[in-house]
């Protein structure tokens, strides 16, 4: 998979700064990703790929096409249109960087104490002052 | 499944999609044991039409499949291009010394047909690696 490091976002330095809003739906993530590694793409091959509907597809591209990420063209073979979808090369960067912001909170990554998490720990345990709560948290969700 | 793993199986999913041209690479150099050879061994007005009739599926079979695919994996164009010019210096280099320098030699086609094909099944090989 991409390799990146998370890089700190305006509201801190937790990676969570650096999450695309638009990105968070898993539709849009999977075309994105399934894009990456490609040049290109035909619009009924992401399809297959995402498992979603044409017109389900077609909204999700029309969104990601308005935000500069993916490029839409349209081909002709014989009589059949075609349309071609990519990644562009900010949709690219963004999709590295969304990942990477995953990765590193998957992994217990993030800088410092999140202030925004206080209070909010798994059964409403008090948190430990100025401490790193993720591990707990994480290991909590993950059931390990 | 996570947010993670989606993104990791999508992108696999999607490499797998663009293996094709790991087939295409590994038919083009099958067919150089029967051009090369037939190239530099067979000669006269019948062989030349033969050999012409037979590139000329080759290449049009190669690129009707290409042109169907709807996939096109990063970087394709790049090393599509250094594949075949590769493939073309060597099938060039084969011709003259095998027209010129060993005439008539099986020995020689053999030779040849398999420095022509080697860029090709390199290729092929690779293309598989990166598909996985």
């Amino acid at each position: 998979m991409t390799e990146g490091k998370a890089q700190a976002g305006p509201g801190g330095s937790h990676p969570r700064h650096v999450l695309v809003p638009l990105l968070n739906s898993p539709v849009r993530l999977s075309v994105v990703a399934a894009l990456s590694p490609v040049d290109r793409a035909g619009f009924g091959v992401v399809r297959d790929l995402v498992e979603v509907t044409d017109s389900a597809l077609s909204k999700q591209v029309a969104a990601l096409e308005a935000a500069g990420w993916v490029a839409v063209s349209k081909d002709r073979v014989g009589r059949r249109p075609l349309t071609w979808l990519a990644l562009t090369a900010e949709g690219r960067a963004v999709y590295r960087r969304h990942v990477a912001a995953l990765r590193a909170i998957a992994e217990g990554d993030g800088a410092g104490h999140d202030p925004d998490a206080a209070g909010a720990a798994p059964g409403g345990e008090d948190l430990p002052a100025g401490g790193v709560v993720r591990d707990a948290g994480m290991r909590r969700l993950s059931g390990g | 499944m996570g947010a993670l793993d989606r993104a990791a199986a999508m992108e696999r999913a999607a490499r797998a999609r663009s293996g094709w041209y790991a087939r295409y690479l590994w038919v083009f150099a099958a067919a150089q044991a029967a051009l090369v050879p037939m190239a530099l061994l067979w000669h006269g007005p019948v062989a030349a039409l033969a050999f012409t009739l037979a590139v000329t599926t080759l290449v049009a079979g190669l690129s009707l499949y290409a042109a169907r695919q709807r996939i096109v994996r990063r970087g394709f164009g790049a090393r599509h291009g250094v594949l075949i010019g590769l493939w073309a210096a060597v099938y060039s280099a084969s011709l003259l010394f095998g027209l010129l320098v060993f005439v008539d030699s099986r020995t020689f086609a053999a030779v040849a047909a398999s420095a022509c094909a080697l860029p090709l099944v390199v290729g092929a090989v690779l293309e598989r690696r990166r598909a996985s």
